[in-house]
């Protein structure tokens, strides 16, 4: 049951980033290349743990 | 968290959702997901959470014109921490609060535990204020006379900084508190009133980190705090209360296990000894009943009590009230 509301605040979360000025989300499952994608795009990490 | 490095995803690994709002180099603008004693999702909100979201970008905007990387220090992950590494057989899944359990063992292991070592990220009600779900740098309720009550912080008062720290959600507050001190302690606030900015001060007395037993209760962290009380089991429900001709608000829990494994079954004996079986309906401990959960009785058993005391415990057995005098032990 949790795992299905955080998924769908996810979801609606992407939903109302991707209407707004800020589209282009990167969702990734490694930490290392996640920083290291933001390192190269210069884009913040909104790192998530369950 | 196999493989994570606890010191740059560095969280209340109690929590069951955390989100750290950070740079590739490691620093950390904002973190959400913080909960308090009440409830697991009492501040977590799409509301809430878009608008971090949205106010993290122009600070990493900010950011990136000067920025100032944290120290590069050696990564340490769960699995690598000495206390797991020696465990016998080692868990399929490593989860968050394992950190917490392999620091708290490891510390034991090498004689540098102490108590307060346990009272991580306090909740901002241990120093008499709450903020709001959706826009949690603004601030719900003051309790009177408490430390916020001194410092002259109102209901509504928007959280600007506290110490040089920016504040936008509950974790944000938590975590400034986890860095403080335990003694008495200063911790400098800055707040915006009717469009004006006001500077003051909390003033947190000595001691003021240990939680109160109902923060400390949903923590999972709670169970490798001494004394135990070598027992526990599930709250009667109205109905159950009622046939056992009880008041239907009253706390009471029957007794479903004793502790009679492991390296701590030696406080399931002491509890069986004194006279506590399972099947018993636990009705006071020290004279006190009004917990809101079994958690919450744990966490109080924990935090109030020490070993070396004894504690009377009211029971019900079958229609029989009896007490039993339980010692207390680590």
């Amino acid at each position: 049951m949790r795992t299905l509301i955080l998924l769908l605040l996810l979801c609606a979360v992407l939903a109302a980033v991707e209407d707004g000025e800020s589209a282009g989300v990167t969702w990734l499952t490694d930490l290392d290349a996640a920083r290291a994608a933001a390192r190269e795009t210069g884009r913040p990490i909104v790192a998530v743990f369950r | 968290m196999k493989g994570v490095d606890v010191r740059t995803y560095d969280f209340d690994f109690d929590l069951t959702l955390a989100v750290l709002l950070m740079n590739a180099d490691g620093t950390i603008y904002h973190r959400y997901g913080a909960r308090d004693g009440t409830d697991p999702q009492s501040h977590t909100s799409v509301k809430s959470f878009v608008d971090v979201l949205r106010k993290t970008l122009p600070a990493h905007a900010a950011y990136q014109k000067n920025p100032s990387p944290p120290a590069k220090r050696e990564p340490l992950s769960v699995d690598r921490m000495p206390w797991m590494k020696a465990r016998p057989k080692q868990p399929e899944c490593y989860h968050c609060h394992m950190v917490n359990d392999a620091v708290t063992e490891g510390a034991k292991d090498l004689g540098t535990f102490r108590r307060q070592m346990a009272w991580r990220y306090p909740d901002s009600s241990e120093l008499g204020f709450t903020v709001e779900r959706d826009d949690q740098a603004v601030v719900a309720a003051v309790t009177p006379e408490s430390p916020a009550a001194t410092a002259g912080l109102r209901t509504g008062d928007r959280l600007l900084r506290m110490e040089s720290r920016r504040i936008l959600t509950l974790g944000d507050v938590q975590r400034v508190l986890h860095e403080a001190s335990p003694q008495a302690t200063r911790i400098p606030l800055q707040v915006e009133r009717a469009g004006k900015s006001v500077r003051t001060t909390l003033r947190a007395p000595k001691g003021w980190k240990e939680p109160s037993p109902r923060n400390f209760a949903w923590r999972a962290s709670k169970w490798r705090l001494s004394p135990k009380p070598g027992f526990g089991g599930r709250r009667l429900g109205a109905a159950q209360l009622r046939t056992l001709g009880l008041d239907e608000k009253a706390f009471a829990f029957r007794v479903n296990y004793l502790v009679t494994w492991g390296e701590h079954a030696h406080t399931g004996r002491n509890a069986a000894k004194a006279g506590i079986r399972k099947g018993d309906v636990i009705l006071a401990t020290g004279g006190k009943s009004d917990f809101h959960s079994v958690a919450e009785w744990h966490a109080w058993f924990r935090l109030k009590l020490r070993a070396g005391q004894e504690v009377a415990v009211k029971l019900l057995r079958g229609r029989t009230e009896k007490t039993v005098t339980l010692p207390v032990v680590d």
